[in-house]
């Protein structure tokens, strides 16, 4: 069901995304009795959780009278329709009629739509297609010496590129994020840096900014960052903010529609064990809101992958590798999906 | 800029290529008053479903831009003036009042692009107005009677918000019959209306008039006295109108009114009051007459008008005679969108 969504399926930029892994909630958001509903790329699905405790995304539709799934109930590990209490198994198959508890039960692709879904750093992802990349990986989860914060989801009325593209650029820091990432007074100069691109995505060598409030202690820091593109709405960097310490940050947007996105983070910090968790978020919450406002007022609301629609200067070019790859993404995907040049049989093979 | 990108920012509702449309594309429009945009603070307006900056220079001077910077899409009006230049929000780009961008704070040395990254418009001010053409103006700014003329005192109301098309609300200002029926006991008698309403139109070549007639007004002006008034009316662009009351031997009172055509269905509504007469009369009850004529009982009709756009084809509706300045308005704005539309499609000269 791709009512009421804006976003061209034919655009570069939606086939980029369409055969992606995307956050779509945390693992605690989703108990084993209540389904619960969700938007992705426009379409309506549906997140539930079998006997198993494994997770399940499905068009939010009932292929019988065109109910919400997501307004029924999880019942003995099944997904149970709120209008006829159809009952389906966590492979799709309608195991349950009840107005006719005798009658064979019909074939499940007709009613049902399943996508991919998986669990992992503690979030739900979801791929609408076949998942072309394998889930991301943060480099610091495993590491016991990093304390884990998730915060988020923010919401903003704005396409996920956008977003994810605003969180690799380090030149705005002094007007958007006045006083904390940058000095609005003596905005610096950003000095060049390298951009390569390998089987994890892409990756910027180190950049050096000086940050008045660099990380959650409140400290001017002379911050060294180094960006790394994972999956087209997965992000990250690890920020050197003192000789040993380290602030990470692992962020995915997901994109709900053209022009409206989600945003988790979970942040990785190997200091201040002391530091509260409210202080953590409080820094969090503050540099999101101001970038929220900003890349709302972004037009056009979708990333140019036309690289001649925006000017750019030598800072931008993490940000140009990004356009540049979705674009590749897209173009890859849209030539997968175009059907295959029927065969003209041989002037051979038709006199045989 | 480039056309592609060009197309992709226009967010407003109008078709471009309506005729109504076109015939306002060359032609001056009012869109603020000049002491809405102060120095130091740019200014966010809409005209023809475009977003525009208002900003000062130096000097003092006003400009008109498309709220829109070419690096990463942000609009201009979220940022600052300084130095007599306009900042960007989002990267601190500066750009003097040629549109040239002549400090990327990133990155100090370089040397931005010649050619403008901003979309510039023609802007000016007069009668403490800002007016601004997306166009190529093809006559002057229009007259206000008697704005030099220190006989006469100025009095300036609104401005009324209108959700209606500009050109309906500027057809409903030259329209005398229906003042029984919208503003009883105001304008006209409700109970005996007007059957006087016979004049001709004359047509100049960017000005449209009207012979004189009289209507019995039992609140004729400010002084709130019935009243035999003789009117002319005077269209001297399609958002500029003005009536010229004569309401004793040499007692005049003209009402002027500029639209601003905001989108297609919605308008904003400007009036200079000034007459010969009346120095007494406290502005509060000059105003509270215009805010009860102009901003409740005339808004609520055009509001209600349907289709929301003037109907040019004169056949799509009913005339009688007191209509015959309506229609020769009709017919005008016809014309000069024919023409437009001609001219657009012949290239000029000075483009090759």
């Amino acid at each position: 069901m791709h009512d009421g969504s804006t976003w061209d399926r034919a655009g570069l930029d939606y086939l980029a995304l369409k055969n992606q892994w995307h956050v779509v909630a945390r693992t605690g958001d989703l108990d084993s009795h209540q389904p619960r509903p969700i938007r992705l790329l426009g379409e309506e699905l549906v997140l539930w959780r079998d006997g198993r405790g494994q997770v399940h995304a499905w068009k939010d539709y009932c292929g019988h009278r065109g109910a919400r799934l997501s307004l029924g109930a999880v019942r003995q590990g099944e997904l149970e329709c709120p209008y006829h209490g159809w009952r389906f198994d966590a492979n799709g198959r309608c195991t349950h009629i009840p107005a006719h508890p005798d009658q064979a039960t019909p074939a499940s692709a007709r009613l049902v739509s399943r996508h991919h879904a998986s669990e992992h750093h503690g979030l739900i992802w979801v791929s609408l297609g076949e998942p072309e990349r394998a889930l991301p990986l943060f480099p610091e989860w495993d590491d016991s010496d990093f304390r884990k914060v998730f915060a988020g989801p923010y919401l903003y009325k704005s396409n996920a590129l956008r977003a994810v593209e605003n969180f690799l650029d380090a030149s705005h820091f002094p007007f958007v994020h006045a006083n904390i990432n940058g000095d609005p007074q003596a905005p610096e100069p950003l000095a060049d840096y390298q951009v390569f691109r390998n089987e994890q995505g892409l990756h910027s060598s180190e950049i050096s900014v000086f940050q008045p409030y660099g990380d959650h202690r409140g400290i001017p820091v002379t911050a060294r960052y180094r960006y790394s593109v994972l999956n087209p709405t997965t992000a990250y960097f690890s920020k050197k903010t003192g000789p040993t310490e380290r602030f990470c940050t692992f962020l995915n947007a997901t994109p709900i529609d053209e022009a409206e996105c989600a945003i988790w983070l979970i942040v990785a910090i190997n200091f201040g064990a002391d530091l509260s968790e409210e202080k953590i978020l409080f820094r969090q919450h503050l540099v999101f809101e101001q970038d929220r406002l900003i890349v709302e007022s972004q037009r056009p609301a979708r990333l140019p992958l036309d690289l001649q629609q925006e000017m750019h200067v030598r800072s931008d070019q993490l940000g140009v590798a990004f356009r540049r790859w979705i674009r590749e993404l897209g173009e890859g995907a849209r030539e997968r999906e175009r059907p295959a040049p029927r065969q003209r049989p041989s002037l051979a093979e038709r006199s045989t | 800029m480039i056309p592609s990108t060009r197309q992709q920012l226009y967010d407003g509702k109008w078709n471009r290529d309506a005729l109504d449309y076109l015939a306002l594309v060359d032609q001056w429009h009012v869109v603020a008053r000049a002491l809405d945009v102060p120095t130091g603070q740019p200014v966010p307006v809409r005209l023809m479903g475009e977003r525009l900056v208002l900003w000062r220079s130096a000097d003092g001077q006003v400009n008109a831009w498309k709220d829109h910077c070419a690096h990463r899409g942000a609009p201009l009006s979220l940022g600052k003036v300084t130095e007599g230049r306009l900042v960007c929000p989002y990267h601190g780009w500066h750009f003097d009042a040629t549109g040239r961008c002549v400090h990327v704070p990133a990155h100090p040395d370089h040397q931005p692009p010649l050619n403008s990254m901003v979309q510039r418009y023609r802007a000016q001010e007069k009668y403490g107005f800002v007016w601004v053409s997306i166009g190529s103006p093809v006559s002057d700014i229009p007259r206000l009677p008697h704005w030099d003329n220190a006989d006469f005192r100025k009095v300036k109301a609104g401005p009324y918000r209108y959700q209606a098309n500009a050109l309906r609300c500027l057809d409903n200002f030259m329209d005398a019959a229906h003042f029984p029926h919208v503003h009883p006991g105001v304008n006209g008698r409700g109970d005996q209306p007007d059957t006087t309403i016979q004049y001709s139109v004359i047509e100049k070549e960017h000005e449209l008039q009207t012979t004189e007639f009289t209507v019995v007004q039992p609140y004729a002006d400010a002084r709130g006295i019935p009243l035999t008034v003789r009117y002319h009316y005077y269209c001297l662009s399609p958002t500029v109108a003005y009536s010229d009351k004569q309401t004793g031997p040499e007692q005049h009172w003209f009402t002027w009114c500029a639209m601003t055509p905001v989108d297609e269905d919605e308008a904003i509504f400007w009036l200079v009051m000034s007459f010969n007469y009346g120095s007494d009369i406290p502005e509060e009850k000059i105003l509270e007459r215009q805010a009860m004529v102009f901003g409740e009982q005339d808004r609520w009709i055009v509001e209600s008008q349907r289709p929301f756009s003037l109907p040019l084809d004169v056949s799509e509706e009913m005339h009688v005679v007191s209509d015959r300045l309506g229609v020769a308005y009709r017919r005008w704005i016809k014309a000069l969108g024919e023409q437009k539309r001609l001219s657009a499609k012949t290239p000029s000269p000075s483009a090759c």
